[in-house]
């Protein structure tokens, strides 16, 4: 479409525009506040842009987005470089954003994984095309009591979920799942069977506090599971509660 | 022929499902009576969604959908009829269970109505579901393979030598000619062993419970499912993501 704008106007807005959810009005909109800012605060954004480009990595430890170092290798992220952590807890999660969506409750003193996505295989997405091999090989070399697999609960993160824990049931790690029940401010009425029924078999005594309440909830889940695996002699995901 | 009233109900399989927006979803679904469905599904990737978690692949449901100016349409409101709760708590099962969607996906069209294909697909779901014999049996996915391919037209001819006619000696399975040959004419294809040939009959022959039922050594169960896999791939011309 041929813009009315000087050339390099026209090629910011073209470029804005391809931000995901963003259309070329929206972007024309962007682009004229920062013509409209001080060049000082127009640099500074400019500068931030810049830099999250150039200084965000991968930790080469969880994955979580992490900042280079001085030699311009990836340095460990906030939470695998803080020591007051407990490296016997992993919380498994598929994308950086989960992290911080974690971090932001400040219940969880563990440490965390990124798998980069779920196994999707009618998508193409296998075993090892997200990081799977990398969380099996940290095990290996660290002491880890349990891992949650904090997977999106949908259908490929439970599929995820039940796969790790199968390559995993030999070793004596406990596999968890974070609980499935009722959210804060819906309506019964929608809720789906699947969560209701979760969230009936795993009730808790009004006035109990989360954390009074974990050891019993663990001990009820584990009860549970071994339940299910006498009823239905599924294969193995019975090692998830 | 599909009717172009605005709103219609149906009962559908959700067959599989992309992100679409911030918090949208493209669901495709296998409707009993209308054929496969893309429909958009506003704002189910929040916790809060009114139908979001009833909306995952293999889910069984009623869905009223509104019919969309393009080639999507929109889903308005949803009632589950099973989750298929002990499928989902076994990877084996869910495999199985992705098998099925996957290939299902790939034969069924828009907008053509294949109420056969939906009741073969709940039936199989249905029988995945049930803890018996007949939901761990190893040749349940190339059993359901070869019924496709048989409501597809592309039933394999397994009773009689596929080039000379001859009913003795069918030792070789032939992908080209589409079906087993005698001693005297099979020269390419694969070698099928006798019970492995018995179970394909089974199969076809109106006796899948007992196929089903029937114990299997790895063996010939190995030998069912790469045969029953590479015929589809071949007459369907498509390679399977989930086998």
């Amino acid at each position: 479409m041929p813009s009315h704008f000087p050339e390099p106007l026209s090629k910011a807005i073209e470029e804005f525009s391809k931000f995901p959810g963003i259309g070329p009005k929206q972007a024309q909109r962007m682009v004229f506040y920062l013509l409209g800012l001080k060049e000082q605060e127009a640099k500074l954004i400019m500068d931030s842009i810049s830099s999250a480009i150039t200084q965000i990595t991968y930790c080469p430890q969880c994955f979580n987005f992490s900042s280079k170092g001085e030699t311009n290798q990836p340095q460990l992220c906030s939470v695998c470089g803080d020591s007051s952590r407990d490296e016997k807890i992993i919380c498994v999660v598929e994308d950086p954003r989960d992290v911080s969506r974690f971090e932001r409750i400040a219940d969880y003193r563990g440490l965390y994984h990124v798998l980069g996505g779920a196994i999707n295989n009618i998508d193409g997405v296998g075993p090892d095309s997200i990081r799977i091999g990398e969380l099996l090989n940290r095990i290996e070399k660290s002491p880890v009591a349990e891992l949650i697999m904090a997977t999106n609960p949908n259908s490929a993160g439970d599929y995820t979920a039940l796969y790790i824990s199968n390559q995993l049931k030999d070793t004596g790690i406990q596999i968890t799942r974070p609980a499935r029940g009722l959210p804060m401010g819906g309506d019964l009425e929608y809720a789906d069977d699947l969560t209701l029924g979760q969230a009936m078999a795993h009730r808790q005594n009004i006035g109990q506090s989360t954390n009074q309440n974990t050891d019993q909830k663990n001990q009820e889940k584990t009860q549970t599971v071994k339940e299910n695996t006498s009823q239905n002699s599924t294969d193995n995901g019975e090692s998830i509660s | 022929m599909v009717s172009q009233v605005k709103r219609y109900s149906d009962e559908a399989i959700v067959l599989r499902s992309y992100k679409l927006a911030e918090a949208d979803r493209i669901v495709v679904l296998l409707t009993k009576n209308n054929g496969k469905v893309r429909a958009v599904a506003k704002g189910v990737r929040k916790m809060k969604s009114r139908f979001g978690s009833k909306l995952e692949p293999f889910n069984h449901l009623t869905a009223q959908i509104h019919r969309g100016r393009g080639d999507l349409d929109f889903i308005v409101e949803v009632e589950s009829i099973s989750q298929f709760p002990i499928i989902r708590s076994s990877l084996s099962r869910l495999d199985s269970a992705y098998c099925f969607l996957e290939i299902i996906d790939r034969v069924s069209l828009e907008a053509r109505p294949a109420p056969r294909l939906f009741e073969m697909l709940l039936g199989a779901l249905n029988v995945l579901e049930k803890s018996d014999v007949k939901s761990d049996s190893p040749i349940l996915v190339p059993a359901f393979y070869l019924k496709v391919l048989a409501k597809e037209g592309f039933a394999p001819v397994l009773d009689i030598c596929v080039v000379c006619g001859k009913n003795s000696q069918l030792t070789r399975f032939d992908f080209e000619e589409g079906g087993m040959c005698c001693l005297g004419c099979g020269r390419t294809g694969v070698k099928v062993s006798p019970k492995a040939h018995s179970l394909l009959q089974m199969v076809l022959e109106g006796e899948l419970n007992q196929a089903l039922s029937e114990p299997v050594s790895q063996k010939v169960s190995e030998e069912v499912a790469k045969l029953a896999t590479r015929y589809l791939e071949y007459r369907l011309e498509l390679k399977l993501r989930t086998n």
